[in-house]
């Protein structure tokens, strides 16, 4: 992974909070939203917890149901967190699924 | 009645797995990682939709715990340095054993268990559309059908834009194939316009399991392998040899930790909040999910059989009935309409089951 500054990848998990938001409208259910909504609002100011704790968040929280997303719906967020990312067009390596937590997903796009 | 029995003696064998596997939540400490799923229930057709029937399915995602890995959950020491377990990736598992004694899957849709997969299309992102393709058959295998086409991004449902509840619908456009295996006439080409649309929402949530002793297990594992920043460093590029898709949830705490500490002497402090932060997150349990999906396609043939217009209506209730297990559920779903797959047969059921995540 290329070496990014923690300034750089705090404004990474942001966006792929963003990104998870606009494709489902959530933020990842009445017990994070709160949380998740203030480190999008500051991302570098927030606690090295909160950076943790949205870090830890399975897309599931977003998507609910056990089986989503589903293959287009991972298409689609893949392609959402690339554009936020201002990577549009980078291939999706693939292997992730709701059960992959958020710093998992922003890794991956990071290094895609 | 003597399926009926057969279905409820395989119901009770599974809640007493479930009520044996909960007797060790001393022991738990949750995770996403999922290797095993074993669901079993009973299938109640409504209207004119056939005779009752019981259904069980186990999953075994994965190659072999101990060849690729051991899950965190049941870990006894965790190797830092291991990659992930070689686990499923979404609809389809890549490697996996998979056993299904009846058509009526946990999960509802033999669509996507047989298998779709995204298209990356070039230039789509600048359009913001998504390109989608899909590969389906009926349960027997007669008609095989394949897709390709294009999606719109997701939108809200009309008042439901700020309420945080999970909520999408997408409109796209497919051209289909569809290849009838026993017999050449049926085969052809079709135009189709379809929607999906999705809202959902967690309950009641709790925590699975003591947020405190799950920090300590992970602050533990990490300072034993990597006690000082430098140590952490040198393990840095050993961990990022290893595809971050293949990485386990911890290897990847100790790489986002490590631009988190400002200094050496930050660094117990730092692995500290970062094991707080993430065993706060993995340990949020919803008690209940309740989710409804819709989706449908107009179907341009020249004489597509029932109508142009077909649905399929979901609604199900997720319950996570053991108060310290994030593995266990009750499932009930309620299923009206028409499968891509399998558009000549009109669902019309309500699903009983008992799941278990291991």
């Amino acid at each position: 992974m290329t070496e990014l500054t923690r300034e750089d990848r705090r404004v990474n998990r942001k966006h792929v909070l963003v990104a998870l938001n606009k494709e489902t409208g959530s933020f990842g259910g009445d017990a994070a939203a709160s949380r998740v909504k203030a480190f999008i609002a500051d991302p570098t100011g927030a606690s090295t917890v909160e950076f943790a704790y949205v870090g830890g968040l399975t897309l599931r929280r977003f998507y609910i149901d056990e089986s989503k997303p589903n293959s287009a719906e991972r298409q689609s967020l893949w392609q959402e967190v690339t554009h936020q990312l201002g990577r549009d067009g980078v291939a999706n390596p693939g292997k992730w699924d709701g059960s992959t937590q958020v710093k998992t997903l922003q890794a991956i796009a990071e290094e895609a | 009645m003597s399926m009926l029995r057969r279905s409820a003696s395989a119901l009770s064998a599974l809640v007493a797995t479930a009520f044996s596997v909960a007797a060790q939540a001393d022991n738990q400490s949750p995770t996403p990682s999922r290797a095993i799923s074993i669901d079993g229930g009973y299938a109640i057709q409504l209207g004119t939709g056939g005779p009752d029937k019981g259904f069980y399915r186990v999953v075994w995602e994965g190659r072999s715990l101990r060849e690729h890995g051991v899950p965190f959950k049941y870990a006894r020491a965790l190797d830092l340095l291991a990659p992930a377990l070689d686990r499923a990736g979404g609809d389809v598992p890549a490697i996996a054993f998979r056993y299904e004694n009846d058509r009526a899957s946990a999960n509802g849709g033999l669509l996507e268990a047989l298998g779709a997969s995204e298209l990356p299309l070039p230039g789509l992102s600048q359009l913001g559309l998504r390109g989608v393709a899909r590969i389906g058959a009926d349960a027997d295998f007669k008609q095989i059908t394949g897709a390709v086409g294009l999606e719109t991004p997701p939108v809200r449902l009309p008042g439901l834009a700020n309420s945080g509840v999970s909520n999408w619908l997408v409109f796209g456009i497919n051209a289909e194939r569809r290849e009838a295996t026993d017999s050449g006439p049926a085969d052809g080409n079709v135009a189709l316009a379809t929607f999906r649309g999705f809202v959902g929402k967690a309950l009641g949530w709790r925590k699975s399991a003591d947020v405190g002793r799950t920090a300590g297990k992970l602050v533990r594992d990490l300072l034993e392998l990597a006690p000082t920043r430098a140590a952490a460093i040198t393990l840095r590029a050993r961990i990022d040899s290893i595809p971050a898709n293949q990485r386990t949830s911890l290897q990847q705490t100790l790489l986002d930790g490590i631009p988190e500490a400002a200094s050496d002497e930050d660094w117990v402090r730092t692995v500290e909040e970062m094991a707080f932060g993430e065993a706060d997150a993995i340990t949020d349990q919803p008690t209940a999910a309740l989710y409804a999906e819709g989706s449908g396609w107009v179907d341009f043939g020249s004489d597509p059989a029932g109508g142009r217009f077909k649905s399929l209506l979901t609604a199900s209730l997720d319950y996570w009935f053991l108060p310290t297990r994030d593995d266990v559920l009750l499932r009930l779903r309620y299923e009206f309409g028409y499968e891509r797959a399998e558009p000549g047969i009109k669902k019309n059921r309500l699903l009983v089951t008992i799941g278990v995540r291991l």
